[in-house]
């Protein structure tokens, strides 16, 4: 541990340099042998259970109602929103589609949702930098889902946070804009191990950008072998069939 | 980020757990932490100072271990007064 402002030895690098190391690591020394023991208590409690048991809850009720619910996750501004609003457009005839929606402050987005018709309700975080399973729990039932429905949850945009909390979803979809750099799966690796959908967003811009599609496949599946792609856009509506198909096989699966 | 809020659970397990066990001041806290936890331990370690100012747990020691392969964040054992 760094003796100098008591940092341990994680991840954290400073141009590639352990903060520790920066300092001038000096191992902490061992206590004096033959010191008495002071008393310890036991306690062996998982931190992350208190979401886990509301995530658990959470995924029971929607699986007694067969709802398909997925947890959109993303950085801010590739275009959930947008995205949701047109997957609403164009297959909220198909099945009923309800969203829970995560931001900080304002319910714009829930507005923009409501206004195609579909039932959203906003949850404001605050100062937070994520959705956790017990706000999404109190959302769900303020909700009154439909039988055989799917549940879109737009979390809040971070790619990093949202990844430690499973809110009782079937699947995380992660999206990535080609307006972002090809290689934010292997900058924000957790977000990409924990997703099974990837939604390559914005392609319509392709012809304007240098992005490189396959760089980003690749990066997304050398943190997640079995990561699915489709490559989208809400503008044109390129790739909407596939991600209608992937949707309709998790409906089927989940009923 | 949320390091934070997982640094004031600790904090709220220490203080609930001093109500059933008869302690006053917290000198360490063992924890273990998942290499999938998506946890910091600098971060979480910077954090539990933070949050444990003021509090029986102020000054205490954090000391974490590693856990390969898993993705919980343990509070195993405290050492007490």
């Amino acid at each position: 541990m760094c003796t100098t402002c008591g940092c341990g030895s994680g991840e954290t690098r400073i141009d590639g340099v352990a903060h520790d190391q920066a300092h001038g690591y000096t191992p902490a020394r061992s206590l004096a042998p033959g010191l008495p023991r002071a008393r310890r208590v036991s306690i062996e409690q998982n931190l992350l259970a208190k979401n886990d048991a509301y995530a658990g809850e959470n995924r029971q009720r929607l699986t007694a109602a067969r709802v398909f619910a997925l947890n959109l996750v993303s950085s801010p501004g590739s275009g959930k929103t947008s995205l949701l609003v047109k997957t609403i457009a164009q297959f909220g005839h198909r099945f009923p589609i309800a969203v829970i929606e995560g931001d900080q402050q304002t319910s714009q987005d829930a507005e923009r949702i409501r206004a195609t018709g579909a039932a959203a309700i906003q949850i404001n975080t605050g100062k937070g930098c994520h959705l956790d399973a017990h706000m999404v729990g109190h959302a769900v039932a303020q909700l009154e889902l439909a039988d055989h429905s799917v549940l879109m949850i737009e979390n809040v945009g971070n790619l990093v946070c949202p990844a430690a909390f499973d809110l009782g979803e079937a699947h995380k979809v992660v999206i990535l804009s080609v307006t972002e750099g090809e290689d934010k799966p292997i900058k924000y690796p957790d977000m990409f191990r924990a997703a099974s959908l990837m939604l390559l967003n914005k392609c319509d811009l392709l012809p304007h950008l240098d992005y490189d599609v396959d760089a980003a496949i690749a990066y997304a599946r050398q943190v997640n072998p079995g990561i699915e792609v489709i490559r989208v856009s809400a503008k044109s509506g390129e790739g909407m069939a596939e991600w209608l198909a992937w949707i309709e096989a998790g409906r089927a699966a989940a009923t | 980020m949320h390091e934070l809020s997982l640094a004031e659970g600790v904090l709220q397990l220490i203080e609930d757990t001093a109500r059933t066990q008869g302690y006053s001041r917290v000198t360490a806290v063992f924890l273990e932490l998942g290499e999938h936890a998506a946890v910091e331990r600098e971060s979480l370690s910077f954090c539990f100072d933070v949050v444990t100012r003021g509090s029986m747990a102020e000054g205490a020691r954090l000391e974490i271990t590693d856990l390969p392969g898993s993705s919980e964040m343990r509070v195993k054992e405290l050492e007490v007064d």
